[in-house]
């Protein structure tokens, strides 16, 4: 099935990304008691969009992406903590961290690729975690990173108890994100990245150099990812060593694999999928989830492959080709 | 000056000689052909003037300038463009898609989040322009899957010219097109731009023979002998290396 | 220099744990092509099925543990038929998804049918207590898997290089497709091989035990241990992954003597450095 890309529309926006901030208010009014838990999903759905951009677009496969989420979020942290409790400019200072990282360690693995790449993401990510742990006067170690008050968001919307508006904010957040990755992946860079997805080898006879490219995706998926921490920093307040882990790093992969890789709505639903499950059934006892999200992952991969978003694409496909006929 | 010169290129896997001190020149506006048995080393040769793979020791040059050093993708950039002897296009995307990805490379615009009105408009010319040439506008949503055989090997032929080249190298243009297709691969390359400079591996001797003005006889990694189609045809020795009776 | 024995000695036992567990997993990997994240399990279920053959059911150690790993190797075969199979040849990420899928399957089972604490595999009296190397005392234990080790790999040196069998492999590994035109039953292989790798994974993970603690969180936390093993070593590389093995429980057993704040890191960075500087992995193929 084509990718749907217009030539003439702007910039590949179709109007259905209102479907995210309009979906997450009628889940508010839904479930009004459950805000917290509905930020959260927000802000992992930040960090698995970015997850999206190096796996579904670039056919990178990480388990290490966590190193960024995780770098945002103490960064963030920190920067209210020591430095101003300014929201905004926190979430820029999160930014900063995750591509900072990222293109650090993106410099060093890129070359490689395959098992190799993947290991190479996992020891960044846990040295970093190792760091952060022994770095107790830092980041407050095993005990976490606490105190994080956020002023309020433009001097007017301060953040509350129940979580009122720390949801909005990772919601219109999570929107701006999915905007910007949309003109992304239209963008020529997001062509480029596809094509060295899907050929590198054909890319570099057509001109293209597939490394220096994909230096640069990694870097702005590591943006997205420190943004997605600084935002769970300031509305979770607190920032513990689970932010870099491999549990993570495999949890989000999970998510975007189970909802679909390379047309971000996959990471939307894969998430909202994953928590959902996660949290009710969580609730009865620690092994009943797991239960229930593993055999959702074997039946997805045997009956709906690629994702629940992809399988339904092609659904859908098959179904209009045959309504034509 | 030649378009494209190539001087003692050797390469070497291991114990296997594969091309064996190789040189040609070939002309601008040039039609040349390249056969030789299988095994002879023609897709390496391909490999090694494209910088796909880096020969043991020798030159290539393009328009006179050095370009050994260069990588491949910097060769492209200079002119030099190559498509695959199996079909390799980008699988998910639609035809003009495809052609958008390499038209944005020649004009330089592959890293841009954003272009402008103008620029814009230059690259939907230039996609429409090569759909144009190779008679695909009707099919440029259809994805790659959805095409004949015959058809992307034309998307493959786009590939290379939305890269306006200054050499183009063919490799094994009309492989696996069935004979109801081919025709149109055949009026495809008739129609080559005059001052392009052409080489072209092919097996298909009707080909050969049709778009030919040189061929050069490549066997056991070895420039055999080159000349005019004509007298190579007539040439006793080739036609027994090609029906495999007797080793050079 | 006793602290270099005992480093060594220590780190060698790690590594032969490790050796027995992985070298199923990359063979699976360089063989059928297929990302197994769920290898662990083996090695899991014959810590669980040797401590319940012996708690239970009061049998030997010896007979326990072969118990375990022919069962474990049963399961195997089982799971490699039935699930496996149907994701050969499928982009990575399914096979990702898939076997992540079977580990927390397993991991579910696991915890409802043994709890969560760890369950302590008992140690046979001759193997209990030290045994005096001389120059120091050393757990009977540590010596046990080293020689578990070694036989593991002279077995297995032996299947390869002397029977049909390991002809057949050699000749499936090296070109598959080559292997089916010369009439070799390349599907039996694959799901003999499997069922090898998943019996050695058992016993490492009974010998292991106290390295590594059967828990119903073993298949996902060592799991980057295990795939470190492999991708150093080598994929599809039954010496690299024993050369990657003894080196990582060297460098990490070091590490936790030398400078216990550092040594993870060390061994991580250890990890990242020697993948940079061969891509392939000690043995792998360029």
């Amino acid at each position: 099935m084509a990718e749907r890309f217009s030539l003439r529309g702007y910039r590949g926006l179709t109007g259905a990304e209102l479907v995210i901030p309009l979906a997450a208010a009628a889940l508010a009014l839904i479930f009004p008691s459950q805000l917290n838990f509905l930020m959260l999903v927000a802000t992992t759905a930040i960090f698995v969009l970015s997850l999206d951009l190096v796996v579904g677009y670039a056919g990178i496969v990480t388990l290490g992406h966590a190193a960024f989420f995780g770098a945002g979020a103490y960064g963030a942290g920190l920067y209210a903590i020591h430095v101003t409790a300014e929201p905004i400019s926190g979430l820029l200072v999160g930014a900063a961290a995750g591509a900072a990282i990222a293109l650090a360690s993106g410099l060093l693995i890129l070359r490689a690729h395959g098992l190799t790449l993947l290991m190479m993401t996992v020891a960044v990510a846990q040295i970093l975690l190792e760091v952060a742990n022994k770095s107790r006067w830092l980041t407050g170690g095993d005990d976490g990173l606490y105190g994080i008050m956020p002023a309020p968001i433009l001097g007017l919307f301060a953040f509350d108890f129940h979580g009122r508006t720390g949801f909005a904010y990772s919601v219109v957040i999570l929107t701006l994100v999915f905007v910007f990755l949309r003109v992304l992946t239209a963008s020529p860079f997001g062509r480029t990245t596809v094509g060295i997805r899907e050929d590198r080898e054909r890319m570099a006879a057509l001109g293209t150099r597939a490394y220096p490219h994909l230096v640069r995706t990694y870097a702005i998926s590591g943006a997205v990812a420190g943004l997605a921490g600084a935002v769970s920093a300031q509305t979770v307040q607190v920032v513990g060593l689970n932010t870099l882990s491999f549990t993570m790093s495999a949890e989000c992969l999970v998510m975007l694999v189970l909802g679909g890789t390379g047309r971000l709505w996959g990471a939307l639903v894969g998430t909202l999928m994953f928590m959902m499950i996660h949290h009710s059934a969580a609730e009865l006892d620690p092994f009943r989830w797991m239960f229930v999200i593993g055999f959702m992952l074997v039946a997805v991969v045997l009956f709906l492959p690629g994702g629940v978003v992809n399988a339904l694409a092609r659904l859908a496909g098959r179904r209009a080709e045959r309504a034509s006929r | 000056m030649s378009a494209l010169e190539v001087r003692n290129l050797t390469r070497s896997f291991g114990a296997l000689r594969v091309t064996r001190d190789v040189t040609l020149a070939v002309e601008k506006g040039a039609r040349t052909a390249l056969i030789g048995p299988n095994g002879a080393g023609k897709t390496t040769l391909v490999n090694l003037i494209t910088g796909a793979l880096r020969p043991d020791s020798g030159q290539v040059l393009l328009d006179g300038r050095d370009i050994s050093r260069l990588d491949q993708p910097a060769r492209a950039r200079l002119g030099l463009v190559r498509t695959f002897q199996i079909t390799r296009l980008f699988k998910p995307l639609s035809v003009e898609e495809n052609i958008r990805i390499a038209v944005l490379n020649r004009l330089g615009h592959q890293g841009r989040l954003a272009l402008g009105r103008e620029e814009e408009r230059r690259v939907d010319e230039a996609v429409a322009e090569t759909l144009a040439t190779v008679r695909m506008q009707d099919r440029a949503r259809s994805t790659i899957a959805g095409l004949a055989y015959g058809e992307q090997r034309l998307v493959e032929l786009a590939l290379a010219l939305a890269l306006k080249p200054k050499v183009l190298l063919l490799d094994e243009p009309a492989a696996g097109v069935p004979q109801s297709e081919s025709h149109v691969i055949m009026s495809a390359i008739a129609q080559l731009p005059g001052d392009l400079a052409v080489v072209f591996i092919e097996h298909d001797m009707d080909l050969v023979f049709r778009f030919a003005r040189r061929i050069v006889v490549l066997v056991g990694g070895a420039v055999f002998t080159e000349g005019a189609p004509a007298e190579v045809a007539a040439d006793e020795e080739i036609k027994r290396i090609y029906f495999g009776e007797v080793a050079p | 220099m006793t602290l270099l024995a005992s480093i060594l000695i220590d780190g060698v036992a790690y590594g032969m744990v490790l050796f027995m567990i992985s070298v199923g997993l990359t063979v699976t990997l360089g063989l059928m092509r297929v990302v197994n994240l769920a290898h662990g399990l083996f090695a899991m279920l014959g810590g669980y099925l040797a401590a319940t053959l012996m708690s239970r059911f009061g049998a030997a150690w010896g007979v326990a543990v072969a118990a375990a790993a022919l069962l474990v190797g049963a399961a195997g075969i089982a799971l490699e038929r039935v699930l496996v199979r149907l994701v050969y040849g499928r982009p990575e990420l399914d096979q990702v998804l898939l076997t992540i899928g079977i580990a927390f399957i397993g991991i579910a089972a696991a915890g409802v049918l043994f709890g969560t604490s760890i369950v302590s595999v008992p140690l046979p009296a001759f193997l209990s207590g030290v045994t005096d190397l001389g120059f120091r005392m050393m757990p009977t234990q540590r010596l046990a898997a080293i020689a578990a080790g070694v036989l593991a790999a002279a077995a297995i040196w032996f299947l390869l290089e002397r029977t049909l069998f390991g002809v057949r492999l050699r000749a499936t590994v090296d070109n598959t497709q080559a292997a089916q035109a010369v009439g070799i039953e390349t599907g039996r292989i694959f799901a003999l091989t499997f069922a090898l790798g998943a019996a050695l994974a058992a016993v490492g993970g009974i010998l292991g035990a106290q390295l590594l603690p059967i828990e119903p969180n073993y298949v996902l936390k060592y799991l980057v241990l295990f795939l470190a093993v492999v991708a150093v070593g080598g994929l599809g590389s039954v010496w690299g992954s024993l050369i990657a093995a003894l080196v990582m429980g060297v460098v990490e057993t070091a590490g936790k003597y030398l400078m216990p704040e550092l040594a993870t890191i060390g061994l991580y960075g250890a990890m990242l450095a020697i993948l940079t500087w061969r891509p392939n992995g000690l043995l792998g193929k360029h």
